[in-house]
């Protein structure tokens, strides 16, 4: 319990911290919630696009579309709030050799490493997600009900746990290889698939998506929680992938800080 | 129980070297060549509480990554350390606030916001009580005289305010180990003359253990009695600072200054030139025939003023890294 309060004050700092740099520089604040909404939006015309032509794509309601596109980007936006700005810049901080300060505190490493910059304007897209989440329940007429809304959360919880276990085992590559700009960058462009229903897919590249690179289970699997047609097995799944990915990352991570050979003289 | 200890402490980097252009590259893909560096070789070093020692050598002979070791930060290939009792690369958080690391090269303080954001972060970090962190913040900072700067983003300041904050930052906690791995690389002589002080009364005050390393010979001068010299990854040298010229060195250096123009050959037979003008000259002369070259310097040449020194410890050092080998230096020099 210590732990965690002491953890919880030192994200605080961190949170205040990014608060303070934000409103040195309102525009560029401004500008970056402006972009992560017009992404958001500019999906959503393609939604309405498509749903305008026909009624259902692969048993995919415009509802639960909506449902599926708010989910994430609710996902994408807190992985890119929370924990992006800190992962894209560990390779950077290797190769400069700035990483031995962090391994020099008398706190976790992966937590200083991957927790002290928090992207605020990001949490524009995550407001802007919930109302479209709101907007595609609405349209599909999905009953909501408490076990309802907290599998949802779960699943969403899985989902963001995902990303970041994904995203952290590349980026703790950098440890060894250095550069992997690369290889992050081909992970986010993969991992916008993840912004279609599964379903709609062959069966090969479905399964894919199901148990190799869990992307399924970033929105999919959310939205079909929240709109009741997931498979039983689909939640503790989800929470047994998300358990597994963190717990590689973590693993991973350890190994990576052991083997750190800094850099600069 | 020594403050920092260090046994046979040894760092082997692998490196992968790469042919250049392209063509390299994409071999390099496929067969990469290995190479072994020894970047510290059975370091020995013994600090004991409360000692200020400089850590000298050229660059790549192995301060940085010893201090690295040191701090924890790698893991050694093998050998020993302690410091404070801790072996410093499990990095238990418990060794961690009793230590601090500042490197000239690596700033920590966030550089869009004012220093004291960062203080309150190291607050955290190193969980200081509000009074003692208060007072702590108080002290650094009319000590290093950058009160003014604490609301400033530290974008805005100068390096050598910027590296007063820095070093304030790494204090706070009051640590009992201290590494300075260039605390004054860049800075112009006013600020390295401040942080220099500052140095030395942290070392008194807090009775902290310092380790510094410099290519400023004026930092160590100022600051540190014993020095550690360290070449090719070993150290060639532990004692004071006092007594490395006089181990070192078995000549004199005489400065001559004339009173018209001469001739460089006119210095024949005088010695090593170690620099020469016309009007004023350098020489060199092992120390038992500097009387001897002084006097025939004075009957040769038209010299209106004469001075007969030890070599400088840049000199000294200088030579020791230009690879006179010093277990060459013989014992019996060490008359002084």
């Amino acid at each position: 319990m210590k732990v965690l309060r002491r953890y919880l004050r030192l994200y605080a700092v961190f949170f205040r911290n990014c608060l303070v740099r934000e409103m040195e520089f309102r525009g560029n604040f401004l500008a970056n919630c402006a972009t992560t909404v017009a992404w958001l939006v500019y999906y959503l015309f393609f939604i309405e696009i498509v749903y305008a032509l026909t009624d259902q794509v692969a048993g995919w309601s415009k509802g639960e579309t909506l449902v599926l596109a708010g989910s994430f980007s609710l996902s994408w936006g807190l992985m890119n709030a929370l924990f992006s700005p800190n992962l894209s810049r560990l390779p950077e901080e290797i190769q400069k050799g700035t990483f031995d300060l962090v391994l020099t505190k008398p706190v976790d490493s992966q937590f200083l490493a991957t927790a002290r910059m928090v992207n605020l304007a990001e949490f524009a897209r995550t407001l802007m997600s919930f109302l479209v989440v709101g907007y595609g329940v609405r349209e599909a007429a999905i009953p909501l009900t408490v076990t309802g809304v907290a599998v949802y959360l779960v699943l969403m919880a899985c989902s963001v746990m995902i990303l970041f276990g994904i995203d952290s085992l590349i980026m703790t590559l950098s440890f060894w290889l250095v550069r992997i700009r690369n290889l992050d960058a081909a992970f986010w462009s993969v991992s916008i698939i993840a912004r279609y229903p599964v379903d709609i897919f062959e069966r090969t590249l479905r399964n894919i998506l199901t148990f190799f690179l869990p992307l399924a289970f970033v929105a999919t699997v959310p939205a079909r929680g929240l709109a009741r047609t997931m498979e039983p097995w689909m939640l503790p799944a989800a929470v047994a992938i998300a358990g597994f990915l963190i717990a590689a990352s973590r693993l991973f991570w350890l190994k990576a800080a052991r083997s750190y050979s800094s850099a600069g003289g | 129980m020594p403050a920092i200890l260090a046994e046979d402490l040894t760092k082997v980097y692998v490196l992968h070297q790469r042919d250049p252009g392209i063509a390299g590259a994409v071999r390099s893909l496929f067969r990469r060549k290995r190479q072994e560096v020894l970047a510290a070789d059975r370091i020995n070093v013994r600090i004991e509480e409360g000692e200020l020692v400089g850590f000298l050598g050229p660059n790549g002979a192995g301060k940085t990554t010893t201090l690295k070791m040191l701090s924890g930060i790698l893991y050694p290939t093998s050998g020993r350390a302690e410091v404070l009792g801790f072996v410093p690369w499990e990095r238990r958080p418990e060794f961690q606030k009793q230590f601090s690391l500042v490197m000239g090269q690596k700033n920590q303080l966030w550089w869009d916001l004012p220093p004291e954001e960062s203080f309150l972060l190291f607050r955290e970090l190193y969980e200081i009580p509000a009074d003692v962190y208060r007072q702590r913040v108080k002290m650094l900072t009319e000590m290093l005289e950058i009160s003014h700067l604490m609301n400033v983003q530290v974008r805005k300041l100068s390096l050598g305010e910027r590296m007063k904050c820095e070093l304030a930052a790494a204090l706070l906690h009051r640590p009992r180990v201290v590494f300075l791995d260039e605390p004054t690389i860049g800075l112009d002589v006013v600020s390295q003359k401040r942080i220099r002080e500052f140095i030395r009364q942290t070392n008194r005050e807090d009775g902290s253990t310092i380790v510094l390393t410099s290519h400023y010979m004026d930092d160590v001068r100022a600051l540190c009695e014993r020095v550690v010299i360290v070449d090719h990854g070993r150290v060639v040298y532990d004692d004071s600072l006092a007594r490395l010229v006089s181990r070192y060195t078995d000549s004199k250096h005489l400065r001559l200054t004339f009173s018209k123009p001469v001739e460089q050959s006119d210095l024949g037979g005088l010695g090593r030139v170690s620099s020469f003008d016309g009007l004023s000259a350098e020489l060199e002369s092992p120390r038992d025939e500097a009387a001897r070259v002084a006097a025939a310097a004075l009957s040769r040449l038209p010299v209106v003023d004469i001075e007969i020194r030890d070599p400088d410890v840049e000199d000294v050092i200088r030579d020791l890294f230009q690879h006179r080998p010093p277990a060459a230096a013989p014992d019996a020099v060490v008359a002084g």
